[in-house]
């Protein structure tokens, strides 16, 4: 599909490697108010969009926005402020309890991370916080976030059982109901089906970037961290947003200069994780013309399934389509994130294995006993799908994983 | 009050500004105050520590106004903010 005319000129608005000077009148004539809106809502860019238009309408007077479209950009700006100060209380509240606590929590992605990148909380699309935080630090985060008035988000008839399922899953997500804030707590910056990606306590041990809110310094992962954690999470989700790809050209602007990219991603191909970060660094280039290091492009120029994948998910973006996208795309996405045969099988089979709700006939407390849990769930899925269908559903996870 | 008397913002006030508008939170009470333009480059300028007398000559220059309406409308809006409880001002 040819790109779409909004598209480009959302691009044009929105790019870190450009200035708002850039911005000019003929190309913002032509476009589709709404669509361009609607667009940019989808791709979770809409703040950055907002407060570009509003900047460029009021620095070159030769361009002149709808006056509807102000009024409107102007409301959205307002009510943007609002939710990332309230967000902003909140982080700032809960990580003053962590630090009082001596646990080491870091906020991830959200509005901290825009505060890093974009120099704003308010630029970066959020509706929630996420944090890092290690498997032993759970009792303090439980205490502390329901001392603040939060409550475990999710059905549960047993609060056991569902910490144990949240255990396996690695993510803890929690609810306040006087003011709706949600919280995300991450064990790993991947869910357990993702194998190769279990190692964030390390990135919490090193942690190392400031960052400056209210008032209050937190840490964050190092950049390094930062950005290999931002390209395996756009990746899981199949970089179909263009908020993602904006970070990566953004995290390139700021910190892409300082950063040491032999040895990073030399790191990287040891750890077979080298081509999530490349295709996100491809993507911040095509999409944003982000600045790539030399050795970053010769890596490219070395990696042509990288290279074309990228052009794919670029031209998807482009198109304007909200569609999914094509199944290659998702397979080849899982293959990044999975690059062995083991990977692929754990990815596949996990969710097969892994206790749920129903399982849980001895409680989570009952540690000689607990084990049985996982010959009650055998027993079940074989009651429910027959031994046939249970061992094809298997035999269907190893093929697809070979 | 005179231009002298040395403002700070309370640490249990969060601002946030994109372009020329600039939003306050009060955490301990979680009221929202919305500033003007003119009053959110006010704010900026105070909050990095800019002097008094510097914040006059700046918005001056900034915007078309007259100096006694500038004035008037900063010892008004620091009135408000002050009642609000969103600045501290110590009398020396």
């Amino acid at each position: 599909m040819p790109p779409l005319r909004e598209m480009r000129v959302l691009l044009l608005c929105i790019s870190p490697s450009r200035d708002t000077g850039e911005i000019n009148a003929e190309a913002l004539s032509a476009a589709d108010w709404s669509q361009l809106c609607d667009l940019s809502a989808w791709h979770g860019i809409f703040p950055l969009l907002a407060s570009r238009l509003l900047a460029t309408s009021s620095q070159q007077p030769a361009i002149q926005l709808p006056e509807v479209i102000t009024a409107g950009l102007k409301t959205h700006q307002g009510i943007r402020l609002r939710g990332s100060l309230r967000l902003t209380a909140s982080l700032v509240e809960l990580m003053l309890e962590f630090e009082r606590s001596g646990i080491r929590v870091l906020p991830w992605k959200g509005l901290s991370l825009g505060m890093l990148l974009y120099g704003s909380t308010a630029l970066r699309e959020s509706g929630d916080l996420d944090f890092l935080f290690q498997k032993k630090d759970l009792p303090a985060v439980l205490r502390i976030t329901h001392d603040l008035g939060y409550e475990l988000a999710g059905h549960h008839t047993s609060r056991s059982a569902y910490l144990y399922t949240l255990g396996l899953q690695g993510e803890f997500p929690f609810l306040r109901d006087q003011d709706k804030a949600a919280l995300e707590f991450h064990l790993q910056i991947l869910p357990a089906r993702f194998s190769r990606w279990q190692n964030t306590p390390a990135d919490i041990e090193r942690a190392s970037t400031v960052c400056k809110l209210a008032g209050h310094e937190f840490l964050m992962q190092r950049p390094e961290d930062m950005l290999l954690s931002l390209c395996a999470h756009a990746t899981k989700h199949n970089w179909e947003r263009l908020k993602w790809s904006c970070d990566i050209a953004q995290f390139l602007k700021t910190y892409g200069e300082t950063m040491d990219w032999k040895p990073f991603l030399a790191c990287l191909r040891r750890e077979r994780k080298d081509a999530v970060v490349l295709l996100g660094l491809s993507l911040g280039a095509k999409l944003f013309n982000a600045t790539l290091s030399p050795i970053a492009q010769e890596e490219l120029r070395q990696s042509p399934g990288i290279a074309s994948l990228s052009e794919a998910v670029a031209a998807h973006i482009l198109s304007g389509s909200a569609d999914t996208i094509e199944a290659w795309h998702e397979e080849a996405m899982v293959a990044l994130l999975c690059p062995s045969v083991w990977d692929r099988f754990v990815f596949k089979a996990r969710p097969i294995f892994d206790l749920n709700g129903d399982d849980f006939y001895i409680p989570a407390e009952n540690r000689m006993l607990f084990f049985m849990n996982y010959l009650f769930r055998a027993a079940r899925l074989l009651k429910k799908y027959g031994l046939r269908r249970l061992l094809g559903k298997t035999a269907v996870a190893v093929r697809s994983a070979r | 009050m005179t231009p002298e008397t040395p403002i700070s913002v309370p640490s249990h006030v969060l601002a946030e500004t994109l372009n020329d508008e600039t939003v306050l939170l009060d955490m301990s009470n979680g009221m929202y105050f919305g500033l003007t333009p003119v009053a959110s480059r006010f704010w900026k300028l105070l909050a990095a520590g800019t002097a008094r007398d510097e914040i006059n000559s700046i918005l001056l220059s900034e915007f078309e106004i007259e100096p006694e309406v500038l004035k008037a409308d900063l010892d008004a809006l620091l009135a408000e903010l002050e009642a609000k409880k969103l600045i501290d001002r110590t009398t020396v």
